[in-house]
Parts: C-alpha cells; sequence; structure tokens
C-alpha cells in the first residue's frame, strides 16, 4: 500500500460544462443523448432531400432530373444515410437519455467512450457525404450506383467514392460497436438495487438484444468492406471469379450483418411501444416474459436466415428451403408481440395521443409490412417479386412504422421529460395524420408497381407505371414536407410551452417518470425504490 | 452505492465499508466475457472457414475491446473505500487497481460537505486537516452521503 495525500483543490475535478466544450467534452448520458438525437434529426432532413429527389424523377417516366448513375447515387446515399445516419443515432439517443434514468443508473457505465461513439458519427456522416460528392469533382471518378448491398462487382469498379464509402462504414461500426458494449456492460452491471433482469423496463430488454446483435454482425460488415477494399487497391480476389474468388461470397457476408440489421433498427421502436401502449391504455403491459422470449427468438432466428435475400443466386433446393422455412417461423414470435400490443389495449382506458396514435398505426402498418414479408420468404414468389418495386414497398412498410414512427411514438412520448414542457398536441396529430397518409399514399400504389414488374434501381419506366408513380410521388412529397411540421414542433417545446409534470402522462410508468421534469444534470440523487 | 458500518464491541475501532452498486461479480462478469468471445468467435471462424479471413482480426479486436471495458467497469464497481476509526486516528483506505491509504489525527479532523451550487453535480464529502483533504463516500447517493457524514461525526465524536 501507498500513502498519498490529496489535496482538496486537486481533487475539485467537477468544472461546470459551458459553451461547446459541454457538448464536445461531454460525458453526461443527457447531453450525448441529445447531441445523437439532433444529429439524427439533421441526417433525417438530408436522407429525406435524397428521397424527394428519387420521386421528383420517379414522377414521370423518361429521365427528367438525373442521370441514372446519379439516381442511383441518390438511392445509395438516401439508404445508407437513413439507415447508419437518421435511424440507428435516433434509437442511441433515445438509448442514452432513457436507459440511465430507466435502472436507476447515474450515468452510463463508460462515459468516456459514450463520448468518442458519438463524436465518431460526424466524422462518418461527413465521409459518408463526400462519398456522394466527390463524383462530381474533376477526377473523382464514377458514382456509386450499387445501391446499399455494394455488391461486387460493381462495387470494385466504381471511382475512388466508394473508399470513401468503406471508410465511412468502418467509422459508424466502430460507433455501433463501441455503444452496444456501453450499452450492455450499463446494463448488466448498474440497475439499481433490487432490479433484476425480469423486472427491467422493456425498452432497456430491447436494446439490450439490440446491441448483442450489433456487436455480433457489425465485424462482418467491416470484414466483407475491408475484403472489397483489398479487391479494389490490393490486387487481391476475394470477390473475383477470374481470380479465383466467389462475388457471392460478400453478399453473404452483406447479408449476414444485413438482415439482423433490420432486427436492430426495429427492436428499439418495439421497446418504445412496449412502453407508450401500456401508458395510454393504464394496463400493464400483457405477457412481459413472452415478449422477452418473443424478442430473443426473434433475434436467435434472425441471425440465421440472411440468405432470403439472395434466392436468385442459384442456392441449393436444401438450402433455399432451410432458409425460407426459417423466415417464416420469424413471423410466430414477431405475431406474439403484435398479440401482445393488441392484448395491452383490450379492455383499456384507452386515450389517444401523439405517441398512442404512432403506436395503433405500427401495430397496423407493421404488421402489414410483415405479410408481405412472408409473401417475399416464400421461394417461388420471391423469384418473381424480387428486385421489383413490391420489394421496396415491403422493406419502407417494416422500417418506416417498425423503426422511425416507433422513434416518432419515443420521442413525443418523452419529449416532456426531455424539455419540462408538453408539445402542442394539436400539431402533434395533425403531424401525425399527414406523416401517415402521405406515407400510405406513398408506399401503398409501389405494390402494385412491382407486382406489376416496374424493377426497383432503374431511373426509368414502362409508360403502364405512370399513373401509381404519380401518386406515389405526390404522397412522398406531402411525407416529406410534413416532417418539417416536427421540427417546428420539437423547436416550439423546446423553447416553451405548458409546465410539464414529473409524470407528464396518467398511466406512465418507470423510474423516468419519477424524476422531474426535465430532469438535473445528474439524476438519482435519491436511491430508487425497486419493489 | 452500498454503506456498511460496523463496530467492534471488543475493540475501540468503528469501521465503515462504502462499495459503488453493482449487479455482477467478478465471475459473472468473466462469463459474460466468455460469452462473448464464444459468440463473435463462433461467427469468424465460421466466415473465416469459407474464405473471409479477414473478419477474424475485426472480430478479435471486438472481443479484446469487450474484455477491455467490462474490466474496466468490474474494477470500478469492486473498488471500496474503508474508513478506520481508533481512539486516535481516521484511516481511509482506498482499494481497487491501485490502493491508497491516507491517515489523519482525530482530533484535528475536519468534515466538509461540498455543494454544487449550481445543482448540477452531486455534492462532495471530504475529510482532513492542515488543508490536506479527502473525498469520501463518491460512490454514495446524496441521502448515504449524508448519513455517512452523520455516522463519521458520531465515530469521531463517540470513540
Amino acid at each position: 500500500m501507498t500513502t498519498t495525500t490529496l489535496n482538496h483543490d486537486e481533487a475539485h475535478h467537477h468544472d461546470m460544462p459551458t459553451g461547446w466544450r459541454r457538448w464536445l467534452f461531454s460525458t453526461n448520458h443527457k447531453d450525448i443523448g441529445t447531441l445523437y438525437l439532433l444529429f439524427a434529426l439533421t441526417m433525417l432532413f438530408l436522407g429525406g432531400a435524397s428521397a424527394m429527389l428519387i420521386r421528383l424523377e420517379l414522377f414521370q417516366p423518361g429521365i427528367q432530373l438525373l442521370d441514372p448513375d446519379l439516381y442511383n447515387n441518390l438511392v445509395t446515399n438516401h439508404a445508407l444515410i437513413m439507415i447508419f445516419g437518421a435511424v440507428m443515432p435516433a434509437a442511441a439517443g433515445l438509448a442514452n437519455w432513457m436507459i440511465p434514468m430507466m435502472i436507476g443508473a447515474p450515468d452510463m457505465a463508460l462515459p468516456r467512450m459514450n463520448n468518442l461513439s458519438f463524436w465518431i458519427l460526424p466524422a462518418a456522416a461527413t465521409m459518408l457525404i463526400l462519398s456522394f460528392i466527390v463524383p462530381f469533382f474533376p477526377g473523382g471518378g464514377t458514382q456509386i450506383n450499387t445501391g446499399w448491398t455494394l455488391y461486387p462487382p460493381l462495387s470494385v469498379q466504381v471511382g475512388m467514392s466508394m473508399d470513401f464509402l468503406i471508410f465511412a462504414i468502418h467509422l459508424l461500426g466502430i460507433s455501433s460497436v463501441l455503444a452496444s458494449i456501453n450499452i450492455i456492460v450499463t446494463l448488466l452491471n448498474m440497475r439499481a438495487p433490487g432490479m433484476t433482469l425480469m423486472t427491467m423496463p422493456m425498452f432497456c430488454w430491447t436494446w439490450l438484444v439490440t446491441a448483442f446483435l450489433l456487436i455480433l454482425v457489425v465485424p462482418v460488415l467491416a470484414g466483407g468492406v475491408t475484403m472489397l477494399l483489398f479487391d479494389r487497391h490490393f490486387g487481391t480476389s476475394f470477390f473475383d471469379a477470374a481470380g479465383g474468388g466467389d462475388p457471392v461470397l460478400f453478399q453473404h457476408l452483406f447479408w449476414f450483418f444485413g438482415h439482423p440489421e433490420v432486427y436492430i433498427l426495429l427492436l428499439p421502436s418495439i421497446g418504445v411501444l412496449s412502453h407508450v401502449i401500456p401508458a395510454f391504455s393504464r394496463k400493464p403491459l400483457f405477457g412481459y416474459k413472452s415478449m422477452v422470449g418473443a424478442m430473443l427468438t426473434v433475434a436467435t432466428i434472425g441471425m440465421v436466415v440472411w440468405a432470403h435475400h439472395q434466392y436468385t443466386i442459384g442456392m441449393s433446393l436444401g438450402a433455399v428451403t432451410y432458409f425460407m422455412i426459417g423466415t417464416i417461423l420469424i413471423s410466430i414470435p414477431v405475431g406474439l408481440m403484435i398479440f401482445n400490443f393488441i392484448a395491452t389495449m383490450w379492455r383499456g382506458a384507452m386515450t389517444f395521443e401523439t405517441p398512442m396514435l404512432f403506436a395503433v398505426a405500427i401495430v397496423l402498418m407493421f404488421t402489414f409490412g410483415g405479410l408481405s414479408g412472408v409473401m417475399l420468404a416464400v421461394v417461388p414468389a420471391d423469384m418473381q417479386y424480387h428486385d421489383s418495386m413490391f420489394v421496396v414497398a415491403h422493406f419502407h412498410y417494416v422500417l418506416m412504422p417498425g423503426a422511425v414512427f416507433g422513434l416518432f411514438a419515443g420521442v413525443f412520448y418523452w419529449l416532456p421529460k426531455w424539455t419540462g414542457h408538453m408539445y402542442d398536441e394539436t400539431l402533434g396529430k395533425i403531424f401525425f395524420w399527414t406523416n401517415v397518409i402521405g406515407f400510405n399514399i406513398t408506399f401503398f400504389p409501389q405494390h402494385f408497381l412491382g407486382l406489376a414488374g416496374m424493377p426497383r434501381r432503374i431511373v426509368d419506366y414502362n409508360m403502364m407505371f405512370t399513373e401509381f408513380n404519380v401518386i406515389s410521388s405526390i404522397g412522398a412529397i406531402i411525407f416529406g414536407l410534413s416532417h418539417l411540421l416536427l421540427l417546428y414542433i420539437v423547436i416550439k417545446t423546446i423553447r416553451g410551452g405548458k409546465k410539464a409534470e414529473s409524470r407528464a402522462w396518467e398511466g406512465a410508468k418507470g423510474l423516468e417518470w419519477e424524476l422531474d421534469s426535465p430532469p438535473a444534470f445528474h439524476t438519482w440523487t435519491v436511491a430508487p425504490q425497486i419493489k | 452505492m452500498i454503506l456498511r458500518d460496523s463496530q467492534n464491541s471488543d475493540s475501540d475501532e468503528a469501521v465503515l465499508i462504502i462499495n459503488p452498486n453493482r449487479n455482477l461479480t467478478w465471475q459473472q462478469s468473466k462469463w459474460l466475457f466468455l460469452f462473448f468471445t464464444f459468440c463473435c468467435s463462433t461467427v469468424a471462424v465460421y466466415f473465416y472457414s469459407i474464405g473471409a479471413w479477414l473478419v477474424l482480426p475485426f472480430a478479435g479486436l471486438e472481443i479484446l475491446l469487450i474484455g477491455i471495458s467490462i474490466y474496466c467497469q468490474s474494477c470500478c464497481a469492486h473498488s471500496q473505500q474503508i474508513i478506520r476509526i481508533d481512539s486516535k486516528h481516521v484511516r481511509v483506505i482506498n482499494s481497487g487497481r491501485v490502493d491508497s491509504e491516507q491517515c489523519f489525527h482525530k482530533s484535528w479532523l475536519k468534515i466538509i460537505r461540498n455543494r454544487d451550487p449550481s445543482g448540477w453535480y452531486p455534492s462532495r464529502l471530504l475529510i482532513g486537516s492542515h488543508g490536506q483533504f479527502i473525498e469520501v463516500g463518491k460512490y454514495l447517493i446524496e441521502e448515504e452521503r449524508e448519513t455517512l457524514a452523520h455516522n463519521l461525526k458520531s465515530a469521531i465524536e463517540g470513540i
């Protein structure tokens, strides 16, 4: 043992954070959560702008605004920005804000790592945006026309913008892994005394599973894109058939990441729903244990059915049968979750504030997206639907209600807690209706377009698809512009409004509602009582 | 945060033991790490077997990072502060990755509670003398810190 003396002044390291230092050097989970959410909102508008351009181009047959390569570059960037820049950071923002408050922890387990995992994101976003911009400069090479799947040999052939994209994916992966480790360690080691895993809030459970999935799949994507980089610059032939490689190997690597990624995007929103629906039904969540079981089952099966995205590559009959049955099996635990949500609402004293409206819309539309997923899981049918607009409609019906609407529900549910003000309910409802109606006008016709044979990722289309494309583009304009209202509501709520009580919603349960609205910079100065 | 207070009736020494809150034992932390190692290795080895050997270094780095994170957090969660008060001295022993001990003469000991005027940070409980102070009970919540201050005062006055 050593004997040391600690000076009072030296020990006083708690400086008051102010100005830009508060945000740049922040280790406070609430500040970092806010940064994540603001970043996600910015990227939502960026990704949304690219979607609007895509829909404007598709308003009429023929080539109007965008040449084919630029169109596909926009498709690629739209997907990557929305998935990695908007949805995942928004879910991480909710996790940062809510998990410590929900489990009675003073902060995340590794606060400095938390800071790092956020500040990697702007660098990654810059690289991602550069990958879009670089081809416009002299010597910038060709556009990234591969789509977000980055399949070789096309991705080996495009210009230097692909290198920017590969490094952006690496940075995004590092950020995700750091955040996931932090969340796992926090949830497993920092719960308030008396809070067991099976009494943990459902949002925490969903994030525990999400973080675990991320940890399993991110190294595979990192390995895949590094192999792509090696093929591009170091003379290897991992994916080049002429050199003894196999381009299909990349598809396996990509979809081993890509399919669980769907659940990574969905599960946090399922967690949000597990709080919103009981709160506005004024009933406890129906079947907590079965929800946990269903989620673990979805995650487990979801890890081993990735090749249902690759039915057309020529797999053996045994392989496609396995992947088909596995994929269809996922609908059982997902159906159980939906059943639990409906059973929670059953005979509840329901009220329909904005978060609950989104929750009900999710239950309806996500179920619809899930059903078209079962259609796509069936091999003979998928052979027809593959790479058509039907697939575009399907995954937007899964990811928009399943992930994005869930995040909107979470934002409206917890906004009074974060800001200390109630949002304008009338504006919230207007946002909900314009958003949901706009969404359905945009994507519902795309089912028919796909079934009629319109391919995805093609800038032009046959005249016979014009009517549905016009409807879809009008819907996209309504849908896109409705998000400006979200921005206005958020800013208005931050600036003022009716004071929110600690328990902003009558039926809200959980430790986070024991805290003031807005909560103090450091929370849980009084021990939470876990019954 | 756990505060244990024990006073031996046979001797004139009071002992206060303070631990941060934790849910996992060292053993469970090791099992957790092994679980992650097994899962990540299984995935990496599968892809290695089909020719994607570049997944291995990324999985290895990730396992290393998980190990470091769990180790650092466990070290932090398993550190403890022991305050021994006898008839003449007050000893504060911090045990964790680096052990340290401070000893103060009881007659000169001061107990100071520093509150953050902004209310952003928790208060700090300092004990010491002659301009040299050390923070005690930093793992505690506000209510427990108050109890500790009271217990320290009683122990110092009582013995």
